[in-house]
């Protein structure tokens, strides 16, 4: 029987989805169809600037309004939705990988590569990491591949530290004993028992932490130390709304709902994918 | 004392659970009927999935909400405070509050995981009693609390008191269990395997806490998948096999010369020195489904039942039989006397 | 023959709060038995009696202060880990935590057949291993669905059975059984016990069954070792 073989039998329990994941999975490819096919879904190009039509409400022509240089919101925040879910999804998935393994190997090995790898958790969880990622991207371009990266690179502690609980007490569980008696190395150990045991929560704070590093990058571009105009993201449609909050609502509304909608998406697929996962949960 | 303290008549209890194909109802328990005098001890023998558990846990209103009851459960308590008759699965609030604990109590399996392990004994034993008793004082407090545990034979007690779950042994512990159980003496008490995680011979003691508290007038519902704990410790046993009572009467007479197949093979499932070498006889098969209503329709033994006959595929499930004090629901025996 | 020669083991004991060791706490003191190939050796002793800390010991969980453990004269410290995957395997007490909640029976099988014969040196021949694995599964009254099934949807004696024959696989010189029955129906246990009994008989494994319960131990056991409070009681024939 073939190792990959061995992940399929993810759930167990017969069912295959319930109401939670349903609906997060739904918000969730609603929001990645948008992406993908912005440029075909956009009814005008999110760049061409209309100095004529500026600052206009949702009407048939332009569903969202347009924005102070006459631009179609609906195209932009299309636009955006690319954005954002590419910088939730790879900069969560730096943070896991670098976490996952390292709190791996903190478990596992013990002794120094513990410590070392504890202290610097410590370390970095000392800071506060939005403001270290404000003063590094104040240093750095601020474009979206280095929002990804730093985003990545300042939230694996905490899942490293959590990860790493979860390996000591399975080390200590039967099933892991019985299979470091039966001669099984390092390898073997980590892969095949330990870490499909510690997917479970790991997979459910990814989801988790995409809607967190979506709500970050909306902050940036907010901030202005984001994704820069003329791009779209929805933090600098928000940016742009502030100026104009009292005459052109649809500004700040509809980027403040997509990403009120992007997060409990990606928060309800977390909890639906943690439900499906743990049999024990049922009634 | 002849006189009934708790009636079960045709109990039932349906567990609603959540499967692949939707909800499923698992009959766990089915026409359970039993008449407990005062001061009597009764034994509940079954195996994993029997039912024995849930019986006790519905004595207590202990069930999951997703659990269905039928049937009638009544406790006939000894002093009147809440009428001659209680009826047990329509008590709520208040009254449910009062009636555990000062009329049914439980003893349950596992000691550590019944005792709050950062609280010190004393202070649960307290506020245990607090719950159906006022106390002038914490000085009354604690020699209530002592009295309880000189009760169960725990060498000095106010140390005890002064210590934390993790502190005593499992024995040690389960003697605390008992004490908090006894506390307010009780109608009843359903003590859920209470020697199962203990060790051997540790049994004895625990048991005989139990018999204490029966001769001061608490009826003892001695839960157990053993059948040789029984023997010594009660004085009436019923046989539950999937949910169904398939055997009842006088310890005595069911040990000596059990009725039901499944007793038999119960009892000769029991490894002794005297049979070394020989293989154990096996009760071949698995449980039957509970949820599937097709197995209802006749005996429940049948798939793994050495001695069935002709009779028993072809009618429904067989009638419950007498004879003399003794109930047995198996064809083997429907003259009604003799087989 | 494996020996057991003056084994002694102390823990320290802490004050609860500053974790300060307070005292040595002496759970076994100068043990000493052995284990003659084929028989089947019970270890008899109440919680607490040092039963479980020569188990740990035997297994390499843990080291010994004084005394060792010899293996056909050579001391067990000296095996490298794989060696001694053969030598010594345990079958835990409680049958919901033995087997690894992710995998699949078959997996686990499979996986420990072929451990065995790669420890063996030999080749790793996968229809042969599935026919083993399918060999073992029916000498235990397993069903073949039982292989595609996940351990928890497993009851307590299946899973016990698949845990028994995850050791067995290894081929192991010694197999300890640590309270293997206790979580079990009474009908249950007489099953496993039967075989056990038939293991031995067609492969000739030997047993160092532990336990508490003097009856059990009498019926499945040719000699006993009766641990009390970390020193040996007797170790008579039966």
């Amino acid at each position: 029987m073939s190792y990959t073989a061995t992940w399929t039998r993810v759930s167990g329990t017969g069912e295959t989805m319930n109401r939670t994941l349903a609906a997060g999975l739904a918000i969730c490819a609603l929001f990645a169809v948008c992406a993908v096919f912005a440029g075909r879904l956009s009814p005008h190009d999110p760049l061409a600037q209309n100095l004529a039509a500026r600052l206009q409400p949702p009407s048939a022509v332009h569903p969202m309004g347009t924005d102070e240089l006459g631009r179609d919101v609906l195209s932009r925040m299309l636009h955006a939705a690319g954005v954002s879910l590419t910088v939730g999804l790879v900069s969560v998935g730096i943070a896991t990988v670098i976490g996952t393994t390292l709190g791996l190997i903190a478990g596992f090995y013990g002794g120094l590569p513990d410590t070392l790898i504890m202290r610097a958790v410590d370390i970095m969880l000392c800071f506060p990491v939005f403001f270290l990622i404000l003063m590094v991207v104040a240093f750095l371009k601020p474009n979206v591949f280095n929002i990804m990266v730093i985003i990545g690179l300042t939230s694996w502690p905490g899942l490293a530290r959590y990860v790493r609980g979860e390996v000591l007490s399975l080390r200590e569980s039967e099933f892991v004993r019985s299979a470091v008696m039966a001669g099984f190395g390092a390898g073997r150990l980590l892969f095949v028992h330990i870490l499909p045991n510690v997917l479970v929560p790991v997979v459910v704070t990814f989801s988790l932490g995409v809607g967190g590093a979506i709500l970050t990058e909306s902050a940036l571009s907010f901030l202005g130390l984001g994704v820069q105009p003329p791009q779209p993201s929805w933090g600098n449609i928000l940016l742009a709304g502030k100026e104009y909050i009292h005459m052109a609502w649809w500004l700040s509304v509809f980027p403040g709902l997509a990403i009120f909608f992007a997060v409990i998406g990606f928060t309800l697929s977390g909890e639906g994918i943690r439900q499906w996962l743990n049999p024990r949960e049922r009634g | 004392m002849t006189e009934p303290v708790l009636r079960f008549e045709n109990l039932g209890v349906l567990y609603r659970t959540p499967g692949a194909a939707g909800t499923r109802a698992v009959h766990a328990l089915r026409g359970f009927t039993l008449q407990v005098t005062r001061g009597s001890r009764v034994g509940i023998v079954g195996e994993s999935g029997s039912g024995k558990t849930t019986l006790g846990l519905a004595l207590l209103r202990l069930l999951p909400r997703s659990a269905v009851c039928s049937g009638s459960l009544t406790l006939l308590p000894r002093d009147e405070c809440c009428g001659r008759a209680v009826d047990v699965p329509v008590l709520s609030g208040k009254a449910l509050r009062h009636f555990r604990g000062r009329h049914a109590s439980m003893v349950f399996q596992d000691p550590f995981g019944a005792m709050d392990p950062v609280l010190r004994i004393g202070r649960q034993i307290v506020s245990a009693i607090a719950c159906h008793r006022t106390l002038r004082d914490g000085a009354e407090a604690r020699a209530f609390a002592e009295r309880l545990l000189e009760r169960v034979h725990l060498g000095d007690p106010a140390v005890v008191l002064r210590k934390y779950p993790h502190q005593l042994s499992g024995g040690q512990l389960q003697r605390v269990c008992i004490a908090l159980a006894l506390a307010h003496n009780p109608d009843v008490v359903v003590a859920d395997e209470p020697t199962t995680a203990l060790d051997a011979h540790l049994r004895e003691g625990i048991l005989s806490l139990l018999d204490e508290a029966a001769a001061s007038g608490s009826s003892i519902l001695l839960i157990t998948h053993d059948i040789s704990v029984v023997g010594s410790h009660t004085d009436r046993t019923c046989i539950l096999y999937a949910g169904e009572l398939v055997e009842a009467g006088p310890t005595a007479d069911i040990t000596a010369d059990p009725l039901h197949p499944y007793t038999r093979l119960l009892i000769a499932a029991r490894p002794t020195a005297q049979q070394r070498g020989a293989p154990l006889t096996v009760i071949p098969g698995n449980l039957p489904d509970l949820s599937d209503t097709a197995v209802f329709s006749r005996c429940i033994f049948l798939p793994r039942c050495p001695d069935r006959l002709p009779v028993c595929g072809r009618s429904g499930p067989p009638p419950v039989f007498t004879r003399d004090d003794r109930t047995v629901r198996c064809y083997r025996y429907g003259g009604g006397c003799g087989d | 023959m494996i020996e057991v020669r003056s084994v002694s083991k102390s823990y320290a004991l802490r004050s609860p709060i500053l974790q300060r060791p307070v005292g040595m706490r002496m759970v076994l003191a100068g043990v000493s038995f052995t284990i003659v190939p084929g028989e089947t050796v019970g270890l008899l002793g109440a919680s607490g009696s040092g039963k479980t800390t020569i188990a740990r010991l035997l297994c390499r969980l843990d080291t010994p202060d004084s005394g060792e453990i010899l293996i056909d004269g050579r001391p067990a410290a000296a095996f490298t880990r794989r060696e001694y995957a053969r030598q010594v395997q345990m079958v835990f007490q409680n049958p919901h935590a033995s087997l690894n909640p992710r995998l699949s029976v078959r997996y686990l099988l499979t996986e420990r057949a072929r451990q065995c014969a790669w420890l063996d040196g030999r080749r790793v021949d996968r229809p042969a291993i599935a026919a083993d694995v399918e060999r073992a599964c029916e000498s235990a009254g397993l069903s073949t669905n039982v292989l595609t099934a996940c351990p928890h949807q497993l009851s307590g004696g299946q899973r016990q059975r698949v845990a028994i024959l995850m050791a067995v696989m290894l081929r192991p010189r010694l197999l300890i059984l640590d309270e293997p029955l206790s979580a079990l129906d009474v009908s249950l246990q007489a099953q496993m016990l039967n075989l056990l009994n038939d293991l031995q008989r067609t492969t000739g494994f030997t047993y160092l069954f532990i336990t508490h319960d003097r009856d059990l131990a009498g019926y499945f056991c040719n000699r006993i070792v009766h641990l009390v409070e970390g020193r040996l009681a007797d170790g008579a024939p039966i």
